[in-house]
């Protein structure tokens, strides 16, 4: 039965809108008028002694006003408000550049929104971490007056970095644009909900980097208690700004994953699925379990601040926070590096043009992860547990590294004694191997309660995990954003000066991090913006490194960028890959395929010249 | 014309979706019941009013049943008592919420203590819940009367009879943690 449903979905009005203001812009004047209402109502029933016209309770609700009228600004009215109640959607996408400035239906401009906000954030965040930097090349504070300044930056950093960063780049930003392709579908599930989902990635980022108007904060990414529910205000716009980022994290989840089971194209089976979409598929059921419970941790913790309650203050129990911090926390670190290790087996056997080895073995080590990444969270906290309690921990945490292997294994398998194509995608694959490596094995020693109980909140553990982080998933974003670089922009970039800017990145990095761990082995302690005059020479060193590695991301951007625009055009498929994205054109029309799509083998094999799969394509309009 | 989509596969996709979005709201209401256990054990505070709860947790179950039938309704193509049950759902939802206002009002239960702080967060978060699911069923029941659902086409009132039925669920649940267990 083949039923029409165009009715309920009135999208063709005669009458379109015609916007007066840049959707962005009247996000903007409607979320400042949203705020000066609900937080206004609120000091009017609830004022505090000298009558402020902003208190943490009203700045929290005014929050809830400007949210809701930031989304109904950049088009949530028009677009989900409107058609909610029946009436016709005046909503209309533009189709020129505009598109990108309001809300959008189109999983592909809804991916590179997200790429886009996404390394904005990263930009900041990085420029954040240049000034912690820059505080830490002297023992004594020199560049922040107030240490309060120095942790709120290294707050405002670590959270931008995981939740803005770390956790959308791989699965909003690419995931959005290329899942779909992927998999021959021409649309998302839940589009004009994923459309909304962007935007509140900036709601959040401006929220937390907003922060310190309302006071300094000091707890850092992890909000630990008790000291959060006696800090200043700034940690309200702490959970807030979480959890505008977390929403929209699980509404591309969400749709991603519905998407991927109903919208494969013909002969798209389970065992033919792309390994970066089984990466996403994991990632989404983890987004979809966690994300909500570091959210209602988060309320929790924020009714300790304003009623005042006592959940987890000196009064109640803190440590039940560092759990449900943790249980959320684990799988967090899951959720960034997975479909980086399924896009090294992508990228590999293209490049090597052979077959990826043990496929099978690669999904399920994803799969053991991410159900194992549930069971391991008290390996933080350590520090404050008993020693009868650490074992089962510290045993899953080291098991994990198995099911981790596997993707390994399968990585190395492929490139044993292959052809390998050295470009530029291959050398930061290859550079991101190599930097997970470490950081994979130094999460090993921490999980040992011996050596936790040593190195724990030194810069060992700062150094372990940006090796896993910035080595392991953003070495891997770089090199996804060289290799489908052309299906983004049809255009090439330079492969000699992508090896050398690659490299750079490569030297910095490693002489910033690798440095960190004799830093704390030596005892440098995290959280702290002087130390003993002993550790300087070590800190001046990383931090000029860490200016190196600064400078060198930007040149990636700016050879990126470059090449976008200008760059000399691609051939079709440059690579010779064999998965669905390819076989459109570059970069892909709206509807992704000029006619149907029909996968007829597996992906990975390349000892045979069968093409994968067809495009049967649409009949020409006749004129 | 090229293959469309079949309607039963897109809805198909839309069902699943919703679904699973239902059980990822599920954690945070298992996270306060956890709390809950951690901080109150099996503590039920003589001050809480039985009676009050008991209402109000008939209230939710009474207007669930409404929303269930009216979704029948519409299968059965009567739009308009599709529309009026959901409307009358929403007002006893109402009336739910209020009696929790009033409740909050009285100040029976002191919200410094154990007992209280987990009541108030609990009911508190059910309510909100109950809140957009109010605003849903009143949202849905006027577009189903602009677009004219039929007994083929109702996928809104599906959905938001979804969510009215977690949300009933979920604040009953937290009624037997608070008033009984
Ligand atoms: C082989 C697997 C891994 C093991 C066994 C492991 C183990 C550990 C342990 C025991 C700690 C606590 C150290 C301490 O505070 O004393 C830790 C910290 C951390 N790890 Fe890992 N890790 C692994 C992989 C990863 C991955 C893949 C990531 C990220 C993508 C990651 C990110 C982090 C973060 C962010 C922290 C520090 C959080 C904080 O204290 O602020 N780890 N890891
Ligand atoms: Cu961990």
């Amino acid at each position: 039965m083949e039923q029409q449903i165009t009715q309920a979905e009135a999208r063709n009005n005669p009458q379109p809108k015609v916007m007066h203001m840049a959707p962005v812009l009247r996000g903007l004047v409607w979320a400042t008028i949203g705020f000066a209402i609900f937080d206004l109502m609120t000091v009017a029933v609830d004022p505090f002694r000298g009558r402020p016209l902003v208190t943490e309770p009203s700045v929290v609700v005014g929050w809830v006003g400007a949210l809701i009228g930031w989304l109904m600004g950049v088009g949530g009215y028009e677009g989900v408000i409107l058609p909610l109640f029946g009436s016709p959607s005046t909503w209309v996408e533009p189709k020129n550049w505009r598109k990108y400035f309001g809300l959008s239906t189109n999983h592909k401009v809804i991916g590179l929104q997200y790429l886009v906000t996404s390394s904005s954030i990263f930009f900041i965040a990085g420029m954040d971490a240049m000034a912690i930097r820059y505080e830490l090349m002297q023992p004594s504070m020199h560049f922040f007056t107030y240490t309060g300044q120095y942790l709120t930056a290294v707050g405002v950093h670590g959270s931008l970095m995981m939740f803005g960063v770390g956790t959308v780049v791989l699965i909003s930003g690419l995931g959005n644009y290329f899942v779909p392709l992927m998999i021959g579908a021409k649309e998302t599930v839940f589009s004009r909900l994923s459309g909304i989902g962007h935007w509140l990635l900036p709601a959040g980022a401006l929220t937390l980097i907003a922060s310190p108007l309302l006071g300094y904060w000091d707890t850092g990414w992890r909000g630990y208690e008790p000291l959060a529910s006696q800090d200043p205000g700034g940690m309200v716009f702490y959970y807030l700004g979480i959890f505008a980022m977390t929403l929209s994290t699980i509404i591309a989840s969400l749709n991603l994953a519905a998407t991927i089971i109903f919208h494969r194209a013909r002969g798209m089976t389970w065992a033919r699925l792309p390994l970066f979409v089984w990466g996403i598929l994991t990632v989404s059921l983890l987004n979809l379990i966690w994300q909500p419970e570091i959210e209602m941790t988060f309320v929790m913790a924020l009714l300790d601040k304003l009623i005042p309650f006592h959940f987890f203050d000196a009064l109640g129990s803190p440590l039940t926070y560092l759990s449900m911090f943790w249980l959320f926390g684990h799988p967090e670190v899951y959720i960034i590096v997975l479909p980086a290790f399924a896009l090294w087996n992508e990228i590999i056997p293209v490049m090597a043009q052979k077959n990826l080895f043990a496929r099978d073995w690669a999904i399920i080590g994803l799969i053991f992860v991410m159900m194992l990444s549930g069971l391991v969270w008290a390996h933080h906290i350590f520090t404050n547990m008993r020693n009868s309690e650490m074992f089962p921990f510290s045993f899953f945490s080291e098991m994990i590294s198995i099911p981790t292997g596997f993707s390994f294994m399968a990585a190395i398998g492929t490139l044993w004694r292959a052809r390998l194509r050295f470009t530029t995608p291959t050398l930061l694959v290859l550079m991101a191997i190599f930097n997970f490596v470490i950081g994979g094995l130094t999460g090993v020693y921490l999980a040992d309660p011996p050596v936790n109980l040593q190195v724990h909140d030194t810069f060992f553990v700062i150094a372990h995990f940006h090796y896993t982080i910035i080595g392991g998933a953003i070495f891997t974003w770089v090199a996804a954003m060289y290799y489908w670089l052309p299906k983004l922009s049809g255009r090439m970039f330079n492969d000699t000066l992508g090896k050398w800017l690659a490299l750079w990145i490569f030297i910095g990095f490693n002489g910033t991090f690798s440095q960190m761990f004799l830093l704390g082995l030596d005892g440098m302690n995290r959280w702290v913006p002087a130390y003993p005059p002993y550790l300087k020479p070590l800190n001046y060193s990383v931090s000029l490194f860490a200016f190196f590695l600064g400078a060198g991301f930007i040149a990636n951007a700016i050879h990126i960028w470059w090449a976008w625009v200008k760059g000399p055009k691609s051939p079709e498929n440059p690579w010779h890959a064999r998965t669905l994205e390819w076989l459109t054109t570059s970069p892909p029309p709206d509807d992704n395929f000029d006619g149907e799509v029909e996968v007829v083998r597996g992906f990975y094999r390349y000892d045979h010249d069968e093409p994968s799969a067809y495009l049967v394509k649409n009949p020409e309009p006749a004129e | 014309m090229a293959v469309t989509y079949a309607k039963d596969r897109e809805i198909a996709a839309y069902r699943w979706g919703f679904r699973i979005f239902l059980v990822s709201q599920s954690v945070p209401f298992i996270l306060i019941f956890a709390d809950w256990y951690m901080f109150d054990g099996y503590y039920v505070s003589p001050v809480a009013s039985k009676w009050l709860g008991s209402i109000e947790a008939f209230f939710g179950l009474l207007s669930g049943l409404i929303a269930w039938q009216a979704l029948q309704a519409i299968r059965a193509g009567h739009l308009m008592a599709m529309i009026q049950g959901f409307r009358r759902a929403a007002v006893i939802g109402g009336a739910q919420l209020v009696l929790l206002a009033y409740q909050w009002g009285t100040r029976f239960i002191p919200p410094g203590t154990r007992y209280g702080e987990v009541y108030y967060t609990l009911s508190g978060v059910s309510g909100f819940y109950e809140l957009i699911g109010i605003f849903v069923l009143v949202a849905i029941s006027f577009r189903a009367a602009r677009v004219q659902f039929t007994a083929h086409y109702h996928w809104d009132a599906e959905a938001a009879e979804y969510f009215w039925i977690f949300q009933m669920v979920a604040g009953f649940l937290s009624y037997l943690f608070l008033y009984w267990i």
